[in-house]
């Protein structure tokens, strides 16, 4: 039996729809007001009047505790249905396994289903955006995660494509129209007057925005762990940031880090940053990103930070292929030049790849199979660097790393029912409006679509 | 180009074992094809041979090639019997290249060296197959084993494997990635250094 037959045995007890990540788990999206436990559920808002009583309640909604109560007795939420969908189609195990495995939550099913379905309980493993503050506007992202395309939408209104993309209404009609930084936020009040016992109990620790290095709270957190007389040291802490601020705050930001780890104050810090591909095509899809500053700023702080790792997350997407051969083979030099035997992470740099599902008109779906083909030729690039054992004494792409490529090209060849033809119209009409808009210049900066433009331009007129 | 394969340094070709079912043409598991195949090695020896050495084997289920002072031996396994052995006698000369071939057409195996046909047998079973075949080059087994390993100085100057008419892998030592040999059909059966 494996530990997972063994863990899903043991949830299976308490009832078919329990998960230990309901508890033990949290995003809070505290410039919005909203949380979800897993990524799988969709947030849900916090009530105002929740907090006021109770600070925990940016975790333990009434929501929460309801869908709960239903995993308590034998019940599944509807909200876990993904879940549900994976135990139902097939013989796999569903995400409510691995993650009740982990080890931020399997410790505590013991603790957990004795607990009252009204309880409050500290999560282990929390995930906190305070702001949407961010100095890009990705090609992929959204009002609701960066302040600069808040900016824009105000000013020129969502994108016309086949619905009205990034649109503030929506946003405004749901309650998820983020604070501004300056702007008095309860939310992050809250988190502020449970931050102290939740420290204490927390297994990990990750900051994400917006920017967070632009956002005062980030700060706050780095300052609170560099100072607290009684730290706790078996946080993995790790920040999400686009590396691409000015310098003076890598620099701030790079000496508290030092000091974090250099007095042990916690057990790991890795940072997560994002690029999508290789120079200028990069610089478009990260409207904002300076190409060379950001690579500066990767090498400084692997130099700088020698036990830290820095994960680049790669939303790959339909702009990506033509440079991501060149990005990886700069990850594997990294690799080598700043490999050594005390990183957190074992590897200095990480690339991990993700294929992008939102905006669908950004999806590699809509690309050539000769653009496609590209993907697999970096994957085989990947599997090149290889390295023949993950420990600190090698470096080279790990297992995980090369498969998440070759699984993006099985996901781009995949025939799904992805509606290709309105989402190429809307990808026209979204890069005619971006380069409106920012200034850009997509057949400049992508010649390998001109064909691929001017085919689908055709056909709309 | 060549590789040079020292004494006591094995190399394999198991993509696998780096980052699992990534091939859709994996050639490591070429021994174990019930159809036709072709496996063709280059090599020179750089020492008069003394001991038995091993030029190649596919483990876990053992088919391989031995060369001894004036000698060669094919070692295989069929379904539901005992592994084999076939001897023939061959004088072996340094510093002199050797194509050793080995195919297989139905049920009918032969190994020719430079054309002259060596062995021509036939088995009444399949060959014995696994999950997880792989070929090491320069020994018998895996080092950290300790037994059959039967090291030698050897230099491959290419590796070729076409299954069913179909190249699958073609090491021809010309260009290295990262400790590993470029497999110029593009289907990424490398080998590397066993470490």
């Amino acid at each position: 039996m494996s530990n997972f037959d063994v863990t899903k045995s043991e949830l299976d007890k308490v009832g078919c729809g329990m998960c230990l990540a309901k508890w033990t788990q949290v995003t809070m999206h505290l410039h919005n007001g909203m949380t979800h436990s897993c990524h799988h559920p969709v947030p849900h808002k916090i009530p105002l009047s929740e907090i006021k009583e109770n600070p925990t309640a940016l975790h333990n909604t009434k929501y929460k505790k309801l869908a709960r109560k239903e995993m308590l007795e034998n019940k599944r939420p509807g909200e876990c249905d993904y879940c549900w969908s994976v135990e139902d189609n097939s013989n796999s195990f569903s995400d409510r396994v691995f993650k009740s495995n982990e080890s931020w939550s399997l410790p505590h099913l013991e603790e957990i289903k004795g607990l009252d379905w009204r309880a409050n309980y500290n999560p282990r493993y929390v995930e906190v955006s305070f702001s949407n503050t961010c100095n890009f506007k990705c090609a992929y992202c959204s009002p609701m995660a960066s302040s600069k395309w808040v900016e824009e939408i105000e000013k020129f209104g969502g994108y016309p494509l086949s619905y009205n993309f990034n649109n503030l209404e929506w946003l405004k009609e749901t309650g998820q129209l983020p604070y501004k930084q300056t702007e008095y936020n309860p939310y992050v009040e809250s988190f502020w007057n449970w931050w102290p016992e939740l420290y204490r109990d927390l297994h990990t620790f990750r900051i994400t925005g917006g920017e967070p290095l632009l956002a005062k709270d980030t700060w706050k957190v780095l300052d609170f762990i560099a100072e607290t007389p009684e730290p706790n040291r078996k946080l993995n802490l790790s920040i999400n940031t686009n590396l691409g601020v000015p310098k003076n705050l890598i620099n701030e930001f790079v000496k508290k880090a030092k000091k974090i780890i250099e007095e042990d104050r916690v057990n790991e810090f890795v940072i997560f940053t994002s690029c999508e591909t290789w120079g200028e095509q990069a610089e478009y899809i990260r409207f904002g990103l300076n190409f060379n500053q950001f690579l500066e700023n990767v090498e400084y702080i692997v130099q700088e930070l020698p036990k830290v790792t820095i994960n680049i997350m790669s939303t790959f997407n339909a702009l990506s292929p033509f440079g991501y051969d060149k990005l990886i083979d700069k990850v594997q030099e990294l690799k080598e030049k700043y490999q050594n035997k005390e990183r957190y992470w074992k590897s200095a740099i990480q690339l991990d790849t993700a294929y992008l599902r939102w905006p669908p008109h950004l999806s590699v779906k809509i690309l050539d199979r000769e653009h496609k083909d590209l993907i697999l030729e970096s994957a085989k690039k990947a599997f090149y660097y290889a390295t023949p054992k993950f420990t600190n004494d090698y470096f080279g792409f790990s297992d995980t790393e090369v498969q998440k490529i070759k699984r993006l090209y099985d996901f781009a060849i995949s025939d799904d029912g992805f509606e290709v033809e309105k989402n190429r119209l809307d990808f026209v009409k979204f890069v005619d409006e971006y380069d409106i808009r920012k200034g850009t210049n997509f057949l400049n900066t992508f010649p390998q679509l001109e064909n691929f433009y001017n085919e689908i331009r055709n056909k709309k007129r | 180009m060549k590789l040079e394969i020292k004494k006591g340094e094995p190399w394999v070709m198991w993509p696998d074992l780096l980052v699992g079912n990534f091939n859709d043409y994996p050639a490591n598991k070429i021994f174990d094809h019930k159809g036709d195949y072709v496996f063709t090695i280059e090599f020179e020896l750089v020492e008069q041979i003394t001991d038995k050495v091993c030029l190649f084997s596919k483990l876990p289920s053992y088919f391989g090639v031995d060369l001894r002072n004036g000698g060669i031996t094919l070692t295989y396994s069929e379904k539901d019997k005992e592994t084999d052995y076939i001897d023939a006698n061959y004088n072996w000369l340094i510093d002199r290249k050797y194509e050793l071939k080995i195919e297989k057409k139905e049920k009918n195996v032969i190994l020719t060296i430079d054309k002259f046909q060596i062995f021509n047998f036939k088995i009444e079973n399949d060959l014995k197959e696994d999950s997880d075949s792989h070929i090491i080059f320069g020994a018998g087994n895996f080092p950290k084993n300790g037994f059959n390993l039967n090291y030698f100085n050897v230099i491959l100057y290419s590796i070729k494997i076409v299954k069913d008419g179909e190249v699958i892998s073609h090491n021809d030592f010309e260009k290295f990635i990262h400790g590993k040999s470029y497999d110029i059909t593009g289907n990424c059966n490398f080998i590397h250094k066993i470490i």
